[in-house]
């Protein structure tokens, strides 16, 4: 059987996630080959020993191969720079031959077999998961989840299947092109980072699989139709369907607002959610300092504010000028803004 | 006080207020004013449906503005939609208690701090105190003459029927009692605690106290092990215990659900009933019991293969549940009630709807979650105002709060006596006891209690003792429910007060058995019998 190569993509702040899908995922599918993509370097004293974790390999932003690299990275913020680089990273797996990838998002935790994607890959090139598979009825769900589809993506790319056949390597390399140039965060724009694109895929690409059963990708945004119990047998289902992932989007009390407008008045899902916060606090890695991203400051040690970021985006001139933008010193960027701001 | 404050007089609950905040009582002054101008500040609740922290945290317009949040609720917020409590607020502070325990437990051996004895001095004072008798080697989780619950009162007769028999009440709980099993590690012994006929030695090793009682043992007689409990302990210590000094029979309590999982209740999470399904499910994958259970169940499971014990439970659907999920090795199941209800044959009718006076609700017991209590307290907050309910809390309030109408009477069966909770049912003039247990119970003194005291019982339907005793013992004083709507609905619709105009009530008594002891003691006639018909037969041969 054909090796399936799966792969998430996150910084180190992430890193308790990380290990917790790995786990759930090996727990699952041991077989299955589970690479880290990683845009975040070490902080001093802080060691990163793949040997001690769930992850069977390693691949770093700079291996990637992204051209003008700082500059690139600079552009974008810490959810916008974690997106943008799934679409290289998903084809160098393809380059290295691999013929079944699934991309799965650090906050995911797997809860049962996921052999039906690997099966289906056997016949369709790209398999989505909309956010939504039922409409609403209630306003405020029409409003929290319908819109929210149409403002961020229909489907949710925690989640993406490819294979490894022409049509896959077709989508993977627009999906590369397309997040190498505009994965951000700009909503009026038309743009949510590597998700709003894939409105496209099912009219761009052949043999697209839209996956409705309830029990893939299950998350707040469509708990109103699917909700959680558990039967007598241990079974773990939503909206009648085996619970095969949970995508944890918001672990602090915020999330739990919506866990509470869409739990039916049931508990099962703050078991999930609490049950997941313990696995977190369990892996939570020790002496990493706490928000660590390393390309969060300029050199300088300074905070980069987001409108250096996006002054730096929106201006080709400046990303000329500039090449290096994370230098701090007499003619940096760093400098060139203040001196800016102070005019 | 202004119109304002006297306005949210409505939502005060000044028995709960100064009952949750003896501080401010000392202080004598009026509550709702200290709310008003401290007590909110502070982080307290007005009552026991609203909570100050969560609605700030939540409306941080409020909490930005400086206003009182219970004022804003009050002329705005409860018009708005926004809510007083978390919703599930009950399940939810369990859930998360419950993980919050398993990372605060340490599974290694505690040293207890008075120390252990030597297995010389233990060996002196098992000597100084065994009667020339056999010897009962009773196992549970703490000390029986200090705390209070259906196991420990079991003991005590267990105790109290060895010492009229002049056998040996020889007790072990872990010095240092813990949730779980104890591990074992190397050079760290799980100490125990050692009470021979009630009156506690000190504490020992497990090879001090195999020592000491092969030593100090009564020659000639029998040696008896009955497991009641194995919390706390490293179950391969009291296996060793056993096999050191004990040929005879052996025999282990299922008295709740300890050998198929730490949650003994079987409440996933501490939470909800989970049915036990297999240690492997996704149901336990998510508990937070689940992750260690195949290894409990593996020492747990080598613990009954060593010995093929006797299984007895304290009742037949305790006893069935069991077998249903239990593939232990053992000898005999058996179902050993606690107690048998004696109900009078004179029936007394109920008083409510011909005098006016209010149907007198009850909650019996401790203010525990197992027990249906946030259950109970919905209950008597949604009917709070309604003049056709009284709401009755009988039992002990273990510092959990409750709202300020539910009328607490004390009951401490430890102190006040084995029929205290039946004769306070009476003395009450109790209508109603709404026994919502959230597991299936093994026994449910509470149950039998409400029934010999003559009230009528509102139950959950399902597994567990509650809905057999209901359907065999007392079927015109009782109603099982599909649901807690039902239950509401039975209030609400008045169809209560019609089914009780319609039941009659009878009183009666609970007699307590004699637990392990007399099985243990007819076996032992019943082999001598045998023994001395065997001899006989021989004898003519």
């Amino acid at each position: 059987m054909t090796k399936v190569r799966c792969f998430t993509s996150a910084s180190f702040s992430y890193l308790d996630r990380v290990r917790v899908l790995g786990e759930t995922l090996h727990r699952h599918h041991p077989d299955w080959e589970f690479t880290f993509c990683l845009s975040d370097i070490e902080p001093e004293g802080f060691v990163f020993n793949l040997d001690e974790e769930p992850i069977d390999a390693l691949v770093r932003i700079g291996e990637l191969g992204i051209p003008n690299l700082d500059s690139w990275m600079f552009e974008h913020d810490i959810v916008e720079l974690c997106t943008a680089v799934k679409g290289k990273m998903l084809c160098r797996l393809l380059e290295q031959g691999a013929e079944k990838i699934v991309y799965i998002d650090p906050d995911i935790a797997i809860f049962a077999d996921l052999t039906d994607i690997e099966r289906a890959l056997d016949t369709h090139n790209v398999i989505l998961t909309p956010h939504q598979l039922r409409p609403d009825t209630s306003e405020i769900a029409i409003r929290d989840n319908e819109i929210g589809s149409l403002k961020f993506g229909i489907y949710n790319l925690g989640f993406v299947a490819v294979s490894g056949r022409p049509e896959g390597r077709r989508f993977a390399e627009w999906w590369r092109d397309r997040l190498l140039s505009f994965c951000f965060d700009d909503v009026p724009n038309g743009l949510f980072t590597d998700q709003k694109w894939c409105d496209h895929v099912p009219a761009f690409f052949d043999d697209v699989l839209i996956l409705r059963d309830p029990g893939y990708n299950v998350a707040s945004w469509n708990l109103s139709q699917r909700p959680i119990a558990i039967d007598s047998n241990g079974v773990i289902r939503a909206a009648d369907s085996v619970l095969r992932f949970f995508h944890f989007t918001k672990v602090t009390w915020a999330g739990e607002v919506m866990l509470e407008r869409y739990c039916g008045n049931r508990i099962e899902v703050f078991e999930l959610m609490y049950w997941y916060r313990d696995q977190l606090a369990q892996r939570a890695p020790k002496g990493l300092p706490e928000r660590w991203w390393a390309f969060a400051r300029y050199e300088s040690g300074n905070p980069i504010p987001p409108q250096h970021r996006l002054a730096y985006r929106q201006d080709g001139a400046l990303r000329r000028q500039f090449p290096h933008p994370f230098s701090s010193g007499a003619n940096s960027f760093e400098n060139f803004m203040k001196e800016r701001e102070v005019r | 006080m202004n119109d304002h404050i006297a306005a949210l007089e409505h939502f005060f609950d000044r028995t709960f207020y100064l009952r949750s905040y003896p501080d401010v009582a000392e202080l004598r002054i009026d509550p709702l004013e200290h709310y008003c101008a401290t007590g909110w500040r502070e982080g307290r609740n007005p009552s026991i449906s609203f909570d100050t922290g969560f609605y700030l945290q939540r409306n941080p317009d409020v909490a930005k503005a400086g206003i009182n949040p219970l004022h804003h609720y009050v002329f705005a917020g409860r018009h708005e939609g926004r809510k007083a409590i978390p919703p599930l607020r009950d399940m939810r502070a369990r859930v998360q208690n419950s993980f919050r325990a398993k990372l605060d437990i340490n599974p290694a051996p505690t040293i207890p701090d008075e120390g252990v004895l030597s297995a010389e001095r233990l060996s002196s004072l098992l000597q100084a105190g065994f009667l020339d008798g056999p010897i009962i080697l009773s196992v549970s989780h703490d000390d029986y003459r200090k705390n209070v619950g259906g196991v420990q009162k079991l003991i005590s007769v267990e105790q109290a029927t060895c010492s009229e028999l002049s056998w040996n009440y020889l007790h072990l709980s872990p010095a240092c009692p813990r949730l779980g099993l104890a591990d074992r590690v190397p050079g760290l012994p799980v100490a125990l605690s050692v009470c021979l006929n009630g009156t506690k030695l000190g504490n020992a090793t497990p090879a001090s106290l195999i020592q000491a009682l092969v030593h100090a043992r009564p020659k000639g007689h029998p040696v008896h092990a009955v497991i009641h409990h194995l919390m706390g302990h490293a179950p391969e210590d009291i296996g060793n215990i056993i096999q050191a000094v004990c040929h005879d029979r052996i025999i282990v309590w299922t008295h709740d659900f300890f050998t198929l999982c730490s949650s003994v209740q079987l409440l996933r999470n501490d939470t909800v009933y989970c049915h036990a399904p297999p240690s492997h499910s996704m149901a336990c994958g998510i508990c937070s019991h689940g992750e260690d259970r195949p290894a409990f169940l593996a020492r747990i499971e080598a613990f009954f293969t060593r010995f093929t014990p006797c299984v007895m439970a304290p009742s037949e659907a305790a006893l069935a549940l069991w077998l249903k999920h239990a593939s232990f090795s053992h000898a005999v199941a058996l179902a050993r009630p606690l107690g048998r209800l004696l109900l009078s044959d004179s029936h007394i009718p109920f008083e409510t709807g011909s005098t006016g006076r209010p149907i007198r609700i009850a909650f019996l017991g401790q203010r525990a979650y197992p027990k249906g209590w946030p259950i109970f307290q919905n209950l008597a907050e949604h009917f709070q105002n309604d003049p056709r309910y009284e709401f009755h809390h009988i039992g002990l309030a273990h510092s959990v709060p409750a709202a300020g109408h539910i009328i607490y009477t004390k009951v401490n069966i430890a102190l006040d006596g084995p029929d205290a909770m039946i004769r306070a049912v009476v003395a009450r003039n109790i209508d109603v006891v709404v026994n919502w247990s959230l597991w299936p119970e093994t026994f449910c003194y509470a149950a039998y209690e409400a029934l010999a005291g003559g009230a009528f019982l509102l139950a959950p339907d399902g597994e567990g003792n509650v809905p057999v005793l209901l359907r065999r013992s007392a079927p015109g004083q009782g109603l099982l429910l599909e649901s807690e709507d039902e239950l509401v609905a039975l209030l609400a619709t008045g169809k209560l007060s019609n089914i009780l105009k319609l039941s009659s009530r009878q009183r009666g008594y609970l007699l307590a058995e004699e637990g392990s002891i007399a099985w243990l003691r007819d076996q032992r006639e019943q082999e001598m019998t045998n023994r001395s018909e065997l001899l006989s037969e021989v004898q003519d041969d």
